[in-house]
C-alpha cells in the first residue's frame, strides 16, 4: 500500500544520524523550555528559526516542531511540584498535581504525566498522519458564531473547575472576564483601561498572571504558615505510578487524546483550552467528582495528555490547509516558507519527504522524550527535599526571571507581583485562580466571536446554525446542572426531615 | 587640511562626551554595539512577516549585530507601531511599517504617536501584492460579478479584513459607495484568520493580503488586486487603479523613531540596502511572490506626508471624519 511505502520514506529521512540528533536537540530544548516557567515554546522557536536557516529544510522543521512538542512534556514539572505553571497549556496540572505532590505523591503525578504525554503525543500523530486534509475542511466549519459558542462552552466549564462553591467560582470567572477587556480591541484597536501604558496595550499577559496566581501567591501563602517540611519530604515514595494509579489514568489518558487532538484542530483553540476540556470531562464523569483539587490522578492525567495530543492536533490545519491556528504554527510556518516550503493543500504532493519525514520524527521524538523524561523524575522529586528558607526564594527568582524574559519587560514583572498578591488575597478568602485564569484566556476571544457573529445582522445566528445551538445548550446545561444538584440535595434534606417528622 | 578637521571634530566629540550629561550619546561610528530589535505589528507566519525575517538575516551580515524580530500584531497595525514611535531613539529598535498606521489610522483613531513627529523613515525594500479574492469554486469570476451580486443582494456581500479602517476596509467601502451597493464588513485579528474564515464559505470574499500557496493551489481565487501598478506575480488581474482610479499607497518600508540621528539611519539604510542585494534575500521574496522595490527615507518621508495628507481629505469627503 501507498501508505506504508510512504511512513518508510518518512522513517528513512527521520532515522538518519543527522535528523536524529536534530530531533533529540529540539526535544531537549523544548523540555528545558517547558520546564523554565515563562519562556514558552513560541519564543524559542522564534529565537531558533534563524539559526536554522543554513540547514536541510526537513532537519530544520524536525527540530523546531521537537521543541514545540517537547515544551509540552516539561511544562508539568514545575506545576507539580511547586504550583507554577510552565506553560499556559499546564495551569490545570497544578490543580490536583500540586496536591499529590504536597502529599508525597509527586513521583507517580511527575510518571503518569510523562507516560501520558507519550501515548497522547503518539495517538495523536496518528490522526495527523491518516486524517489530517479531512479534518481540516470540518474545521473550516467553524466560523465566528461556532467559535462564540465553543468560547461559551469553555466559560461554562468553570462549573467544574472549582473546589469551592460554584458561585464563587463564577465571580472569579466574571473577574477574570473583566480584566480581558484590558488592552485594545482587536476588532477596531479602541485601547481600554489601559492607563495610558503601552505594556498593557497588548493585554494583561496569561503567563505573568498565571505564575503571580499560582506560583508567588503559593509562596505567600506558604512564608505565613509553618510548613512542616519533614512530613513533606520523608512521604515521597515511589517514582513511578501503581497498578491503581494505571487504572485510574487509563481511560482519562484515552479521552484526554481524543479531546485534545480534536479541539485542537479548531483555529484559535490552541493547547489551552482542550487541557480546560479534558479536565472538567474527567471531573463531569467521575464517580468520585470530590477528589478532584485535592490530589486526584485522573486530573493530572487528562490534561497533560491533552496538551501533548493538541500539539499535534494543531498542526493539522497548518500542513494540509497552510492556515495556522495558533501563534506557535504560525511560527512553524514561518520557518516553512522560509525554506522554500509552502505548507498549504499541495505540500504532501510537492514535498512528501519534508512532510513523512516530519511525521516519522514525532514518533522517534516521543519515545525520546519519554526516555528522556522518566530518569529525570527522581532528579526533580529531589527539589521538594530543598529546605523551604533556600527554596521559597529561589522560586520567587525563577518567576522574576520569568516574567522578564517574556517580552524583556519589567512592566511584566510588575503585573505578575500584582498578581501574586491579588492571589494571596483570593486564597485568605477562600477564591480559586483557575476560573479567572480561564476566563481571562478566553475573554478576547469570546468578545470578538460574539462582535464578528452580531456583524451578520441576524440576532438568532446563535440559534440556527446546528453546530453553534449544540455548543450553546451544552454550556447551558453545564451551568445550570449545578442547580439541579442542590435542589435534589435539599429536597433529599426536606423528604428526610418530613419522614423524620412523621 | 581634511585630516585637521577630522582631528577637530573627533576632539569636539571627545569633548562634547566628557562634558555632556552623565550618558552622552553612544558614539555613532561603533554602532551598532548590541542586537536591534526589530518590531513587526502583524501575526508570524504572514508574507510581510517572512519578508521581515529574510531581510533581517542578510542585514545582519553587514551590520555584524544579530536582528531579533519581535511580532507586536493588533489594533490594526497601531499596537506595534506605537512601540517604535515610543522607543529610545538610539537606533537599537527598528520596525516594519506598510503605510496604513502612519497616514490613516492616526486620522481615525486616538493613537498614542503622532506619525509625522514622531516616526521616520530608514528606507523601502519592498512592495506588496494585495488583492480581492473569493473562494476557488465561487462563482465570481470577475470582480463586476462580485459587484452584481451586492447590487442584487445588500450587505450580504460579507467580507473579512484585518480590522475596521484599515486600509482595505475603507477602499472596499469606497468602491461599494461608488457602485452605489451594499457591502458587509467583518473584521479579523489576522490574515490567516480572516483566509479561515474565507475558506470555510463564512464570508464572500477577503481584502488585503493573502496566502500564495493557496492561490496556486486555487484554493482562492483573486479578482482584483489592491496595488497601483500591475502586478507581475498574478498577470492579468486587474489593479484597483485600473478600475476604480484609486490610489493604494502601500509599500514594505522600515521606520524608527524620529529622533535617530542622521549618521545612524545611513548606517542603517547602507546595511539593509545592500541586504537587498544577497541572492537568498531575493529569492525569498520570489518564493513569497513579493515585488522587490527600493526608495531612500529622504523620498519617503515626504511621500508618508503626502499620503497623509490625501487620506485626510478623503477621508472628510466620504464623512468619515470631520
Amino acid at each position: 500500500m501507498d501508505f506504508f511505502s510512504n511512513l518508510a520514506l518518512g522513517f528513512g529521512i527521520a532515522l538518519t544520524i543527522k535528523n536524529l540528533s536534530f530531533c533529540f536537540l529540539g526535544v531537549l530544548i523544548g523540555t528545558l523550555i517547558g520546564v523554565l516557567p515563562g519562556i514558552g515554546p513560541v519564543a524559542t522557536i522564534s529565537l531558533l528559526l534563524p539559526t536554522t536557516f543554513g540547514m536541510e529544510p526537513v532537519t530544520s522543521i524536525i527540530m523546531l516542531c521537537g521543541v514545540y512538542y517537547g515544551a509540552m512534556y516539561g511544562g508539568s514539572t514545575t506545576s507539580i511540584l511547586v504550583n507554577i505553571p510552565g506553560e499556559a497549556a499546564s495551569v490545570v496540572t497544578c490543580l490536583d498535581g500540586y496536591q499529590m505532590a504536597r502529599k508525597g505523591r509527586a513521583g507517580p503525578a511527575l510518571g503518569i504525566s510523562a507516560f501520558g504525554s507519550f501515548i497522547g503525543g503518539t495517538l495523536s500523530i496518528i490522526g495527523l498522519m491518516l486524517l489530517s486534509p479531512l479534518l481540516a475542511r470540518m474545521a473550516l466549519k467553524f466560523g465566528p458564531p461556532e467559535f462564540f459558542a465553543l468560547m461559551l462552552l469553555g466559560l461554562a466549564m468553570v462549573t467544574y473547575l472549582c473546589r469551592g462553591p460554584v458561585l464563587k467560582g463564577l465571580v472569579m470567572a466574571l473577574a477574570g472576564l473583566a480584566i480581558s477587556c484590558v488592552g485594545q480591541d482587536q476588532i477596531s484597536g479602541t485601547t481600554r483601561f489601559t492607563l495610558d501604558s503601552i505594556t498593557l496595550m497588548d493585554g494583561m499577559g496569561i503567563v505573568p498572571v498565571a505564575m503571580g496566581l499560582f506560583g508567588i501567591a503559593e509562596v505567600l501563602t506558604n512564608l505565613e504558615q509553618i510548613v512542616k517540611q519533614d512530613i513533606l519530604a520523608e512521604r515521597v515514595t515511589g517514582i513511578f505510578p501503581t497498578l491503581k494509579d494505571w487504572s485510574d489514568s487509563m481511560w482519562p489518558i484515552i479521552r484526554g487524546s481524543f479531546i485534545g487532538f480534536f479541539v485542537s484542530i479548531l483555529p484559535g483553540a490552541g493547547t489551552v483550552i482542550p487541557t480546560f476540556m479534558a479536565y472538567t470531562v474527567e471531573k463531569r464523569i467521575s464517580k468520585h467528582p470530590e477528589k478532584f483539587g485535592t490530589g486526584a490522578i485522573e486530573g493530572v492525567a487528562a490534561p497533560e495528555t491533552a496538551n501533548n495530543a493538541a500539539a499535534a492536533g494543531s498542526m493539522v490545519t497548518l500542513l494540509s490547509l497552510g492556515l495556522p491556528s495558533s501563534v506557535g504554527m504560525a511560527i512553524l510556518l514561518g520557518a516553512f516558507i522560509i525554506h522554500g516550503i509552502q505548507p498549504g493543500p499541495l505540500l504532501i504532493a510537492k514535498h512528501p519527504d519534508l512532510f513523512w519525514g516530519t511525521i516519522a520524527s514525532m514518533y522517534v521524538g516521543n519515545v525520546m522524550l519519554l526516555v528522556l523524561n522518566l530518569p529525570l523524575i527522581g532528579l526533580w522529586i529531589k527539589i521538594l527535599k530543598i529546605p523551604y528558607n533556600l527554596l521559597f526564594p529561589l522560586i520567587v527568582l525563577f518567576c522574576f526571571l520569568g516574567a522578564y524574559s517574556l517580552n524583556n519587560n519589567i512592566y511584566d514583572v510588575l503585573v505578575m507581583i500584582i498578581f501574586g498578591v491579588f492571589g494571596y488575597l483570593m486564597r485568605k478568602y477562600e477564591y480559586e485562580g483557575a476560573p479567572f485564569l480561564l476566563a481571562l484566556v478566553l475573554g478576547p476571544m469570546l468578545e470578538n466571536a460574539f462582535r464578528q457573529s452580531l456583524i451578520y445582522g441576524d440576532p438568532f445566528i446563535f440559534f440556527n446554525r446546528p453546530i453553534t445551538a449544540v455548543l450553546i445548550c451544552v454550556s447551558l446545561f453545564l451551568l445550570i446542572s449545578p442547580l439541579f444538584k442542590t435542589f435534589s440535595q435539599k429536597r433529599k434534606t426536606i423528604e428526610k426531615v418530613l419522614e423524620e417528622g412523621e | 587640511m581634511k585630516l585637521s578637521i577630522v582631528g577637530l571634530l573627533t576632539g569636539l566629540a571627545v569633548a562634547v562626551f566628557l562634558c555632556g550629561p552623565g550618558y552622552a550619546q553612544e558614539d555613532v561610528s561603533r554602532f551598532p554595539s548590541k542586537p536591534i530589535t526589530y518590531i513587526v505589528p502583524v501575526t508570524p507566519g504572514t508574507g510581510t512577516d517572512l519578508s521581515v525575517r529574510l531581510i533581517a538575516k542578510e542585514a545582519e551580515k553587514f551590520l555584524k549585530q544579530p536582528i531579533v524580530v519581535v511580532n507586536k500584531p493588533g489594533g490594526a497595525l497601531t499596537l506595534g507601531t506605537a512601540a517604535i514611535a515610543t522607543a529610545k531613539p538610539d537606533g537599537y529598535t527598528i520596525g516594519f511599517s506598510g503605510g496604513p498606521p502612519l497616514f490613516l489610522t492616526p486620522l481615525l483613531e486616538k493613537v498614542p504617536y503622532d506619525p509625522i513627529k514622531d516616526i521616520r523613515t530608514i528606507m523601502q525594500y519592498g512592495g506588496f501584492n494585495f488583492g480581492v479574492y473569493v473562494k476557488g469554486d465561487s462563482p465570481f469570476k470577475t470582480f463586476k460579478d462580485l459587484i452584481a451580486y451586492a447590487r442584487q443582494n445588500p450587505k450580504k456581500a460579507t467580507y473579512g479584513t484585518v480590522g475596521v479602517n484599515g486600509m482595505p476596509n475603507i477602499m472596499m467601502e469606497e468602491v461599494a459607495k461608488r457602485e452605489k451597493v451594499q457591502i458587509t464588513h467583518i473584521p479579523f485579528k489576522g490574515t490567516s484568520e480572516g483566509q479561515t474564515a474565507l475558506l470555510g464559505g463564512h464570508t464572500i470574499f477577503g481584502a488585503g493580503d493573502f496566502s500564495a500557496s493557496l492561490v496556486e493551489a486555487k484554493e482562492i481565487r483573486l479578482l482584483m488586486m489592491l496595488k497601483d501598478e500591475p502586478s507581475a506575480e498574478y498577470p492579468g488581474v486587474p489593479t484597483l487603479k485600473e478600475l476604480y482610479n484609486l490610489p493604494y499607497p502601500m509599500s514594505i518600508t522600515i521606520i524608527t523613531q524620529r529622533n535617530v540621528p542622521d549618521a545612524i539611519v545611513k548606517k542603517l539604510d547602507d546595511a539593509f540596502a545592500k541586504a537587498m542585494k544577497e541572492p537568498a534575500f531575493i529569492n525569498g521574496m520570489k518564493e513569497l511572490q513579493l515585488p522587490i522595490i527600493y526608495r531612500s527615507g529622504k523620498e519617503l518621508d515626504p511621500y508618508v506626508l503626502q499620503s497623509y495628507n490625501y487620506f485626510s481629505k478623503a477621508l472628510k469627503e466620504m464623512g468619515a471624519i470631520k
